[in-house]
């Protein structure tokens, strides 16, 4: 189903408003949507609303075998498919130019900004290494779906414990919950987005 | 007895259930239902327009997206979505709305157990929160046989599925009722006259076992056909109170 464009009575209302300086919403033009984060009962768990956008964050962690050519790196995995449940403008299967968007510049804010240490995620090198995976659900598209995201990955991120490891040469014991305190990830920096919007070329 | 979770003491108790609706702005209806520990979102958009392949002149399509919490959609979410459809296929007045679609998303919030009859659950709840006219509610109740005990477990955890020797999921509407005879005596050879909308089942069962389990679910089911109507008369009141402000 394809999202209507606004009317020309709603577009004009609202370019005539910005002009005086109002947004629709009342806000002025540097505020921010309330947010509210709140925290599921498992390490990792977070729903973040920005105003009435809604996205949800799970991470989720498993142990694998690194590249051949990367031994001592571990895996942080990004998954942000839309659902139909954000919008009936998405459909599943189809990846619209705003999933991609979202997508890479998720990527970008995470992976490429180095937040999370993969070096530290290594536990044999050579053999195995944790594989992070984020999985960003969103459930309520209200606008600004990129800053929202983010802040519930990296949040997410910061929440989430991963099990103990020991190893003692080539024995490589994982501990369950029970049996030892989860560990958190080693976050260097904590990445934000901001998004902006120009009307009428500034 | 204690349960594995330690919140029951009986083998015949539901964990504590909860559920909210008209969450979503952008859906026409969405609700969200948590067994204990499992939490289940589900957002409707309906009767909407359809894309003319699927489009079925004399009644409105329906179509099911299931989303887990972890990893991309798989074969298990896929099973979900057409038990889900075929389950609600009959029960939703799709004559009303030739030519249209009711598309239904499930989202797991939380998972420990029972995602199945959460699922089925919350979707009830938000297409009578979407308004789509259906011929009836459902409620839906998974059990277990414990494989130690042989006892029969209802609405495990995901610690106590672990231990199942076979688990069984079953789904009632709230017309039909169970015809028992008078005398107390013949109690448990009571003819189970029941509507049947959905009933899955894997592992190694009798067929007592089975009926049993049939029982034990639909006394649960009714207990949450009460809930979905508690639920549902609250929030209309609350809707009248704002109209009335």
């Amino acid at each position: 189903m394809r999202d209507t464009d606004p009317s020309t009575n709603e577009r004009d209302f609202l370019l005539a408003a910005l002009k005086d300086g109002a947004r629709i919403d009342g806000r002025k033009f540097y505020d921010f949507r309330t947010l509210r984060l709140t925290f599921g009962a498992e390490y990792g768990a977070v729903e973040v609303q920005l105003g009435n956008t809604r996205v949800l964050a799970k991470v989720s962690c498993e142990v694998i075998r690194p590249y051949t050519d990367k031994p001592t790196e571990g895996f942080l995995m990004f998954n942000t498919e839309l659902s139909p449940m954000a919008s009936a403008a998405f459909e599943v299967g189809r990846q619209t130019d705003e999933e991609v968007l979202v997508s890479r510049l998720i990527e970008k804010a995470m992976r490429r900004s180095r937040a999370l240490d993969t070096e530290g995620l290594c536990i044999v090198a050579g053999e195995k290494v944790w594989s992070i995976r984020v999985d960003i659900h969103f459930l309520d598209h209200d606008g600004n779906l990129v800053d929202a995201a983010c802040i519930a990955a990296i949040t997410a991120l910061l929440h989430f414990r991963r099990p103990d490891v020991t190893v003692v040469g080539e024995d490589v014991t994982i501990h369950t919950l029970e049996q030892r305190n989860p560990v958190p990830l080693s976050i260097h920096h904590i990445p934000i987005c901001t998004t902006f919007a120009f009307f009428n070329n500034g | 007895m204690s349960r594995l979770d330690r919140s029951r003491t009986s083998a015949h108790q539901l964990r504590p259930f909860f559920s909210s609706q008209n969450l979503l702005n952008r859906a026409d209806g969405s609700a969200q239902f948590d067994f204990g520990g499992s939490s289940v979102m589900c957002s409707v958009v309906g009767p909407a327009e359809v894309k003319l392949r699927d489009e079925k002149l004399d009644k409105a399509t329906i179509e099911v997206v299931v989303r887990p919490l972890v990893g991309l959609p798989g074969i298990k979410d896929k099973a979900r979505e057409q038990a889900i459809r075929e389950t609600l296929e009959p029960l939703i007045l799709s004559g009303l709305h030739p030519r249209t679609s009711i598309q239904i998303v499930i989202q797991t919030m939380k998972d420990d157990g029972s995602i199945l009859a959460t699922a089925f659950n919350a979707t009830i709840l938000a297409l009578l929160d979407a308004g789509i006219p259906l011929k009836s509610i459902l409620g839906a109740v998974t059990c277990i046989v414990d494989s130690e005990t042989n006892q029969i477990l209802l609405d495990p955890t995901t610690q106590e599925l672990a231990n199942a020797k076979s688990t069984h999921t079953f789904v009632f509407d709230n017309k039909s009722s169970i015809t028992s005879t008078d005398n107390k005596q013949q109690e448990d050879k009571e003819s189970v006259d029941v509507a049947t909308l959905y009933s899955d089942s894997t592992g190694l069962f009798s067929e007592e076992e089975y009926f049993e389990c049939a029982q034990i679910c639909y006394k649960a089911a009714q207990a949450i056909h009460g809930f979905i109507r508690t639920a549902v008369q609250k929030k209309l009141e609350k809707e009248q109170q704002q109209i009335d402000s």
